[in-house]
């Protein structure tokens, strides 16, 4: 196909475009114009990743693909959206949605172009291709604008374009994928799409000390922490602060699992410390999840009781507003501030020359397949143990042995072939999916139960309010046994032998077997 | 997709005219808009600077979906395409007779374009026969140009005759004053028996200018060269009344 899309580098005008174009076109002026453009995207970049680009220009929503030949959708908006569901329902709200789940869109950059349409004519003073020059401003860049053009070519008249792509390149414009407006608008704007990773993978050396490799990941970690730390009062939306406390569990979880690399009471104080600023936002975290949840509690309700819910997430909205409040208040507090700075601090201690212990001393390769093997033996033991009558508390004591596993194989995951362990952590997380939800399902009927006692004696809920939490327990209950009848089979397939022996290959040294 | 003909079995009444000119106002409306020169003496075709001559690939085709696609060339005017002469004469003209359903040829040639484009105009010959047909079941709408002669009624109530008898839908029939003389005293008492005789004329009407005929020099629409005319007021009110008729039927 031809390239519809050029640099060039100086400023086109009419004169400029006709010598670029030779004798072979004549050049006539038809249309200017000045339009804004705000490029969105989320924080972590949901859109970019997917080879999607958002345009807001004017009221017009371009959803546009940075690479391949998928289709460009258009919607008309009163204002710029922020999440997915303040948009109109319909296929362009689907193909959003789908990518952006609960994540707020954030203005990436802000671009101002100027369109000069030309035509180019023939002998016969046919019209055989448009010309648009776009000369493209950063809102927050310099003054100086970058120049592109993009051919726009007529139906039947295809050869005649591939003539002038021809004489622009020819003349030494360059030829650009479609998508490259974006990545010079980015650049221009200082933006790095696709540059935030929540579960950043360290690359290591196999062989540096376990101590120093140790201190790289939790450096990882707080560096997760502090990108999304300022947006947390914003309360932009609910990932900036699961992300953040994905980063402290990992850290906190690096430190209680692989005990001995650093001085024991360094590691005993890290560990408290960790857990305490985790602690200052778990209410709002649980709240988020619920208010996340509330369009499928009401899909799971008979339709006669769906409005009776409705104080429910009233009452969950105000509890939020308060917790938010508490959490704010608890990162502006000494203890919090201490806590972080004396985590930075160890962090940026030089190593001593000699490591504080054995095993801090040891090659982190080793170190990590010995604890990572020996967490996967873990688990099986404590599966295998598991029937269909046990208790459901050996199920969530198994759900806390394979988070521990799976924070081990992420961290350390720069150490290993990606391929290979990103496939063993597939098969980890279906068996997560089952212990989670089980957990998650038995958490919310505790907590809906709570909930409507609590409702009962501080507000007058409607009979109306109580049936329909009531269903909605019975309901989660429902599907909580259906959970729970299918562990039998996903702890079989993940226990299987040719998966124990992908995690021997991976992990296991000769010595060790099941 | 919608499909306007502008079709009389008279000659010289200004139905390339009108076709080249609501096609143009249509895609000025944001209509995705496909003109079909239906016409071997290939005016449109010609009024659009389009060279007359088929791709080579595109003749002989058997398939005519492939051949009316590659035969579309875009126009100087934003959604406006044209479907040059000769796709019809090479295309359309020759198999009607031979091939089966034939009065049914034109409708399944336009049909895969029904995605790409909201309004379809066909600029018709002054003909009443097999070809007339097709356009009759091709067309949501006809649109008839009547200069307005006495003559004129004649014809005109000939062809809802031959509509009727023919089962087609006289609601589809549509027609308005062209080539309009208000000077000459006979064309003004036409003009009254027209309107007074038939319910389906258009309010809007074109006048008789030289400025038209310049159409040929200038190989433009009306309204591009001269906006302000009479003419050009004339095309886009009657434009007016054909938007309403579709959108109304949508």
């Amino acid at each position: 196909m031809t390239a519809t899309l050029f640099r060039v580098f100086e400023p086109v005008d009419q004169s400029v475009l006709a010598r670029l174009l030779g004798e072979t076109f004549a050049v006539v002026e038809e249309a200017g114009q000045s339009h804004d453009t705000t490029y969105l995207d989320t924080f972590d970049w949901r859109l970019f990743n997917r080879s999607s680009a958002l345009l807001l220009s004017e009221n017009t929503l371009t959803l546009a693909p940075l690479v391949g030949s998928n289709e460009t959708l258009q919607i008309d908006v009163d204002r710029r959206p922020v999440f997915s569901w303040d948009l109109p329902a319909g296929p362009f709200r689907k193909q959003v949605e789908g990518m952006l789940e609960m994540r707020a869109l954030l203005v990436r950059a802000q671009a101002k172009t100027l369109t000069t349409v030309f035509r180019a004519l023939n002998d016969d003073q046919k019209t055989v291709c448009r010309v648009a020059v776009d000369a493209v401003t950063l809102e927050t860049g310099s003054d100086t604008a970058e120049t592109f053009i993009r051919l726009l070519p007529l139906r039947g008249y295809d050869r005649d374009a591939a003539e002038i792509a021809d004489l622009l390149s020819a003349s030494g414009a360059i030829e650009l994928a479609s998508g490259d407006l974006y990545f010079a608008v980015m650049a221009a704007a200082g933006q790095q799409p696709g540059g935030y990773q929540p579960k950043p993978v360290v690359p290591l050396d196999p062989t540096m000390r376990a101590d120093a490799a140790m201190k790289a990941l939790l450096r990882a970690e707080l560096e997760v922490i502090q990108i999304n730390e300022p947006y947390l009062v914003q309360d932009i939306d609910t990932e900036f602060l699961h992300d953040y406390r994905v980063a402290l569990r990992r850290a906190r979880s690096a430190l209680a699992e692989v005990k001995g690399v650093f001085p024991a009471d360094t590691t005993r104080r890290l560990r408290t410390d960790l857990q305490v600023a985790n602690q200052f936002s778990n209410e709002l975290r649980d709240l988020d999840v619920y208010l996340l949840s509330e369009e499928r509690y009401r899909a799971m309700l008979p339709s006669q009781l769906r409005d009776g819910i409705a104080p429910l997430f009233d009452h969950l909205r105000a509890r939020r507003a308060a917790a938010l409040v508490e959490m704010v208040e608890a990162l502006a507090s000494s203890e919090y501030r201490r806590v972080m700075a004396d985590w930075a601090a160890f962090l940026d201690e030089p190593l001593p020359s000699r490591a504080a212990s054995r095993i801090g001393s040891r090659p982190v390769l080793e170190v990590a397949s010995r604890r990572i093997y020996k967490q996967v033996r873990q688990v099986l033991k404590d599966g295998r143990a598991i029937t269909a009558e046990s208790p459901d508390e050996m199920l969530h004591a198994l759900r806390i042995e394979c988070k521990k596993l799976r924070y081990l194989m992420e961290l350390f995951s720069g150490l290993y072939e990606p391929k290979e362990i990103n496939g063993l952590i597939k098969q980890l997380r279906t068996l997560q999916g089952n212990l989670g939800d089980f957990n998650d399902l038995s958490v919310q009927e505790a907590y809906l139960m709570r909930t409507a006692a609590e409702m009962a004696t501080r507000r007058q809920p409607t009979p109306d309010t109580l049936m329909a939490i009531g269903a909605l327990v019975a309901a989660l209950d429902a599907e909580r046994a259906v959970v729970r009848g299918a562990f039998g089979d996903t702890f079989d397939a993940f226990a299987a032998s040719e998966n124990r022996e992908r995690f021997k290959l991976a992990f296991g040294s000769s010595r060790d077997a099941f | 997709m919608q499909v306007i003909a502008l079709y009389s079995n008279k000659g010289g009444v200004g139905k390339t005219a009108s076709a080249v000119n609501l096609a143009y106002l249509a895609a000025q409306s944001g209509y995705r808009t496909l003109l079909c020169d239906l016409d071997p003496q290939s005016s449109a075709t010609f009024y659009f600077r389009v060279k007359p001559k088929l791709k080579k690939q595109a003749r002989g085709l058997t398939n005519p979906g492939k051949a009316i696609d590659a035969s579309i060339k875009g126009t100087d005017y934003e959604n406006l395409d044209l479907l040059p002469a000769d796709f019809s004469h090479r295309n359309l003209d020759l198999t009607f007779n031979d091939a089966k359903n034939s009065k049914d040829r034109l409708r399944r040639v336009l049909r895969p374009l029904r995605r790409d484009y909201d309004l379809v105009f066909l600029d018709s010959p002054p003909t009443i026969n097999i070809l007339a047909e097709n356009i009759f079941r091709a067309a949501d709408h006809l649109l008839v140009p009547l200069i307005p002669t006495t003559l004129s009624v004649r014809t005109f109530e000939q062809l809802q005759a031959f509509l009727k008898e023919n089962r087609y839908k006289t609601r589809m029939l549509h027609s308005f004053l062209s080539m309009v003389d208000r000077r000459k005293k006979l064309q003004r008492e036409a003009e009254i028996e027209i309107r007074n005789r038939f319910d389906n004329v258009l309010t809007a009407s074109i006048p008789y200018l030289s400025l038209v005929e310049q159409m040929g020099i200038m190989r433009e629409p009306v309204p591009v060269y001269a906006p302000r005319s009479t003419a050009a007021r004339g095309y886009v009110a009657l434009w007016a009344e054909v938007r309403a008729i579709i959108d109304g039927d949508r």
